[in-house]
């Protein structure tokens, strides 16, 4: 596939009011960069500016995709501070709870876009990293239990996540969601605790290395060690003095 | 700097103080008058542009050169624009003047 035919097709994203005015000055614009024919990084580069700016302009065209979102992440929330609270066995793990974690493993890198603005910063970069890890809590995890602790360890820094996106959705919408950011920052905080103490609780009791639990922290250690040496080395980039400042 | 105006804008209204553009000129002034050190792509400033369209901050412009390509929009800032990007070069200016004040640049305070 040619890249005139894959700038097509990314046009295709963007929603047609903005595809009506911009959309022959956005096909000059990418012919143009072409012509000067970058090397492959910038073509990627170029590439994924395009899909990232036509997802964002799609995802505000269709506000209620943050509604979604936000009533389905303090619904997964919930039910994990109530777990945390009572004891996570008393909760049932059922196809329904399972189906909440996976929908967020897909709404995650959504909502990365959403808040994208193409200058990540390291901590979203981090937390997408580790949202996007999540499927091997399914691969690596044999009881439903295990599924269950991990889901939380790895999706935890989707809170964080969001924590750091409502800003812009506090700058313009109500108390509610004002509440809502407060309560996924705590609720973030509160399962990375927990996770903390399981960890501490095997390595006291000597369980770490034969313990599933210990296993798949094992497996997963490597990965998100990477992660963080990235999101450390990832410099934001395009930002004027005012905005570094 | 208002809170919406991000890097991006900030550079097309800055590089717009200078007359009306097109996209692609925008693009390449911005590289140019940076360096090299910042880059936008299409995608990111026809999405901004958007914005800046929607907020009154630019326009678009009926000048333009008689032989140009029909397809290529002109925009240029508007007085509001101007305005704007002006408190924001004088808000920098401030801090660069901090800055040298303790002695973080070099130069006269």
């Amino acid at each position: 596939m040619n890249l005139e035919r894959v700038f097509d097709s990314i046009l295709r994203i963007y929603p047609k009011p903005f595809r009506n005015r911009f959309g022959e000055e956005l096909k000059l614009g990418f012919q143009d960069e072409l012509d000067t024919n970058p090397s492959k990084l910038e073509t990627a580069k170029l590439v994924i500016d395009a899909l990232t700016s036509a997802t964002w302009e799609r995802l505000q065209a269709t506000k209620w995709l943050y509604w979604l979102l936000a009533v389905s992440v303090s619904a997964f929330y919930l039910i994990s501070l109530l777990a945390l609270f009572f004891n996570e066995f008393i909760i049932p793990i059922n196809n329904v709870s399972r189906d909440f974690i996976f929908l967020f493993i897909m709404f995650s890198p959504l909502v990365f876009l959403m808040r994208l603005e193409h200058v990540p910063t390291r901590l979203e970069l981090l937390g997408v990293g580790m949202v996007l890890l999540s499927p091997l809590v399914f691969i690596v995890a044999k009881t439903e239990s295990e599924k269950f602790i991990f889901a939380l360890n790895f999706l935890s820094p989707i809170g964080m996540l969001l924590f750091a996106f409502s800003n812009q959705w506090t700058r313009s919408l109500s108390l509610l969601i004002r509440l809502l950011k407060f309560s996924l920052g705590s609720m973030a905080f509160l399962s990375i605790a927990n996770n903390v103490l399981n960890v501490g609780h095997l390595v006291t009791v000597g369980e770490w290395h034969t313990s599933n639990f210990g296993r798949v922290s094992s497996f997963c250690a490597i990965p998100i060690i990477g992660i963080l040496i990235i999101s450390l080395l990832w410099k934001p980039r395009g930002n004027s003095l005012s905005s570094t400042l | 700097m208002p809170k919406d105006l991000t890097p991006a804008a900030f550079n097309i209204l800055l590089c717009l103080a200078s007359g009306s553009m097109h996209g692609y000129a925008i693009i390449q002034n911005v590289k140019n008058s940076t360096e090299g050190r910042v880059k936008l792509n299409p995608g990111t400033l026809y999405s901004t542009i958007k914005k800046l369209l929607e907020t009154g901050l630019i326009a678009e412009s009926e000048i333009r050169p008689e032989d140009d390509d029909e397809r290529r929009r002109y925009y240029a800032l508007t007085s509001i624009g101007r305005k704007v990007v002006q408190a924001e070069a004088q808000h920098l200016e401030r801090l660069v003047k901090q800055a040298r004040s303790v002695k973080l640049l070099k130069g006269t305070a």
